[in-house]
């Protein structure tokens, strides 16, 4: 499946535009303990990663959904997914910046 | 096929804009159930895409609205979901989904799922064409079989349809009618003498001026061979034998001036009003009685047949 390049930009700024307010939401309900919120918005988050091929976040996801019944840290998880986040994040800005105008 | 795709994942909802456009679809994407909602009662959609978990309206309870209203044509429903519990499936299914695709979204799934929808799709349009099609030429159909090609008027099959509601109304809402039975004079000899395109030219001209002569809640049948049947609804039987006699007079004018047909044509007439308790079809009787008193008393006349209880 391949994007035209003016299709792709399109995409590039919907993730960069679309994204940030799920990952904010989803680390303050990390930090606030809000299981049930948690497991909803890592779901969503999980879905929409997986769409566009970001597997590791999209997997990084799955496990934050599960962490509760798991016993694995939810915290850390979080923080491994801020990290991918922050890694996509400059991805797309650089193909966008990189991409014809 | 245009595409309706709603999803509260805005990114989602570009990546799906974007492929389903390039499969040659037109796509239109909104961000939640509520909005699908409205858009299909504006502008319809072949395809609908549809999130179930989404703020408000949910994915089946929109595919629900969708199938129980009638104003909407029938757009293939595919639900986007990441249940992958085989019960809600059928519980989708069941609330009128078509197909489903889990997230993350496998774009060749997605892909291949527009294919079937596109020729389900199709064999839903052409199956609705052919009925509308049936429904028309039925309704044709049914035009024809209850109007005599020859004269307009409504034929015997129409007349055994509107009497018994004519009737039921007179028992129900005691609404009077009165019934009038024509026969051409001498027809049968008109026929021998003048060739029988000449008769149907002369049954042509009765059925039209009926047709122009007929005055608001009257109406007019071909009865027979050469027999015109009229019902006059609320009208006293002096008013409707009075009806019946301007009929007559049209008719003979009618006849001698049309420089088609090589003799004038008369009527006779029997004319007969409804009594308590009286069906259609005696009444109907009455008014061949008084006609064929008519006749016997030398044609080209009307006899009334008096009830007793005026």
């Amino acid at each position: 499946m391949q994007f035209s390049a003016a299709a792709y930009r399109r995409i590039c700024r919907e993730f960069l535009s679309s994204t940030p307010g799920l990952i904010a939401e989803l680390d303050s309900a990390v930090r606030n303990n809000h299981q049930d919120k948690v497991a909803s918005l890592a779901h969503q988050l999980k879905g929409s990663m997986g769409t566009i091929g970001a597997v590791v976040l999209s997997d990084l996801a799955h496990r934050l959904g599960g962490a509760r019944t798991q016993g694995i840290s939810s915290q850390e998880l979080m923080g491994e997914i801020l990290r991918e986040y922050a890694r996509l994040q400059e991805f797309f800005e650089s193909e966008l910046a990189g991409g014809p105008a | 096929m245009r595409v309706l795709v709603a999803d509260d994942d805005f990114l989602l909802l570009e990546v799906m804009r974007e492929l389903i456009n390039s499969f040659g679809h037109e796509c239109r994407t909104v961000g939640d159930g509520e909005s699908a909602w409205q858009h299909l009662l504006a502008d319809g959609a072949d395809i609908v895409i549809s999130d179930w978990l989404m703020p408000g309206l949910n994915g089946v309870q929109l595919c629900e609205r969708v199938r129980a209203n009638p104003a909407i044509e029938y757009p293939y429903f595919i639900l986007l979901t990441a249940r992958g519990e085989h019960s809600d499936v059928i519980t989708a299914m069941r609330a009128g989904v078509d197909d489903h695709l889990t997230k993350p979204l496998d774009l060749k799934g997605l892909q291949a799922r527009l294919i079937v929808a596109e020729r389900v799709r199709n064999l839903h349009r052409d199956m609705l064409q052919t009925r509308r099609q049936l429904e028309t030429a039925n309704l044709r159909l049914n035009e024809a079989a209850h109007r005599d090609a020859l004269t307009g008027l409504g034929n015997r099959l129409k007349l055994n349809d509107d009497l018994p509601g004519i009737h039921a109304r007179f028992l129900r809402e005691a609404h009077r009618f009165n019934i009038a039975l024509f026969d051409i004079d001498e027809f049968k000899s008109y026929n021998d003498t003048y060739g029988h395109q000449k008769g149907d030219a002369v049954l042509a001209e009765v059925g039209k001026v009926f047709g122009e002569q007929l005055r608001q809640g009257d109406l007019a049948y071909r009865y027979g061979g050469e027999e015109f049947l009229l019902i006059m609804p609320n009208r006293s039987i002096e008013q409707a034998a009075r009806g019946a006699e301007r009929f007559r007079e049209c008719v003979a004018r009618a006849t001698a001036e049309n420089p088609q047909l090589p003799a004038p044509a008369t009527l006779s007439a029997g004319v007969a009003g409804i009594r308590e308790g009286e069906t259609a079809e005696s009444v109907v009787g009455r008014a061949d009685q008084a006609l064929y008193r008519a006749k016997r008393s030398g044609r080209n006349r009307l006899m009334v047949d008096i009830p007793e209880h005026a």
